[in-house]
């Protein structure tokens, strides 16, 4: 392979193969020193790094959250058996009477109500986490309204991905409204969509940086620390 | 009780550095000037998670600026030191001198 052709490959690499990250500047920068006059293994050492730095990143970046959903989900037994008497009726008779489909949303609803709820309050609970140690400045309703949103949806497919893995002979939301169906028995199956439910409301409201692209520089922009260093410090 | 934000080595590092190079702090000439100040050559990736690190903690801004033909039409990626970040530096520099001042011996084992 030529020469060309791999550092082209090199760039490519690091502009598509590095998780969430905008490497457009990054490539630029080390485009910029190949051609003033570095090496070829140069820049592949820097590309592997680059990469290597980038994996770690992401890691460290989705790690916490994913962990504190695994976590907060285990302790859905918990909020079951403080929520019986308030957030779990199992086939009330009063939505039997109503007709169909509302009588069906309804038991849906009333189904899913315990698993939503406790997936939103530990979005809540991550959020205050987050605003206490990460101190973020940028988080806004719009993406907290998504986080929730996103939640509810993952949370339903997956629930409906349950039925499939627990071999029900028909897909029937009535299952779902069945006491047992958010059982301790289910309880190895049901972490899943409720971990995935609480992850797909955490990654909307985590601090982004280099993923978002951001303003072109105005040429000759005058920044308010431009001046020597002494004189600031 | 007042919140403090100290910075670690290269942190400061990397934050004196834009400091010193102004507004045309970007990842070559920021490279090069930590290569040339901590006499050996450093990676630009390490300086990009750095640096990204420091925006999330609201220290460092940045910006997209010009794109040149040596670099493949890619645009430069300006960074510059916010409010919070001069700061920070000066709490940073205040604690370490304190504490160098507060070493007798070692000031004398150094002379």
């Amino acid at each position: 392979m030529k020469p060309a052709m791999t550092i082209g490959l090199a760039t490519w690499m690091l502009e598509h193969l590095t998780f969430g990250r905008d490497n457009e500047s990054l490539s630029g920068d080390l485009l910029e020193e190949l051609r003033a006059g570095r090496s070829a293994g140069w820049y592949f050492r820097q590309v592997s790094m680059a990469m290597g730095i980038g994996a770690c990143e992401a890691i460290r970046e989705y790690a916490s959250p994913l962990v504190f959903s695994a976590g907060w989900s285990a302790l859905y037994p918990l909020w079951r058996f403080i929520g019986r008497n308030r957030l779990v009726h199992p086939a009330p008779d009063r939505w039997v009477a109503l007709r169909w489909p509302y009588s069906t949303m309804l038991d849906l609803a009333a189904g899913i109500l315990p698993a939503v709820t406790f997936v939103w309050l530990g979005l809540f609970v991550y959020l205050l986490l987050l605003l206490r140690l990460r101190r973020t400045n940028e988080l806004s309703s719009f993406r907290v309204l998504l986080g929730l949103s996103t939640s509810l949806s993952v949370l339903l497919a997956a629930t409906i991905g349950l039925f499939y893995y627990l071999k029900h002979p028909v897909i029937n939301v009535q299952y779902v409204a069945t006491e047992g169906f958010y059982s301790l028995f289910h309880i190895c199956a049901i972490n899943i969509p409720m971990t995935l439910s609480l992850m797909a409301a955490i990654l909307p409201i985590l601090p982004r940086t280099h993923r978002i692209a951001r303003r072109r520089r105005p040429p000759h922009a005058n920044y308010e620390h431009n001046t020597g260093s002494n004189s600031i410090l | 009780m007042r919140e403090h934000n100290y910075l670690g080595e290269f942190e400061l590092i990397l934050l004196l550095t834009l400091i010193r190079l102004g507004d045309e702090a970007y990842g070559v000439p920021l490279s090069r000037e930590l290569a040339l100040m901590r006499g050996r050559d450093v990676s630009i990736g390490s300086v990009y998670a750095a640096l990204d690190r420091l925006e999330l903690k609201g220290l460092v801004a940045s910006s997209l600026g010009e794109s040149t033909p040596e670099r493949g039409g890619r645009a430069k990626r300006y960074f510059r030191v916010t409010e919070q970040g001069l700061r920070s530096v000066q709490e940073t520099r205040k604690v370490l001198s304190k504490l160098w001042k507060s070493l007798p011996s070692v000031k004398e084992d150094l002379a």
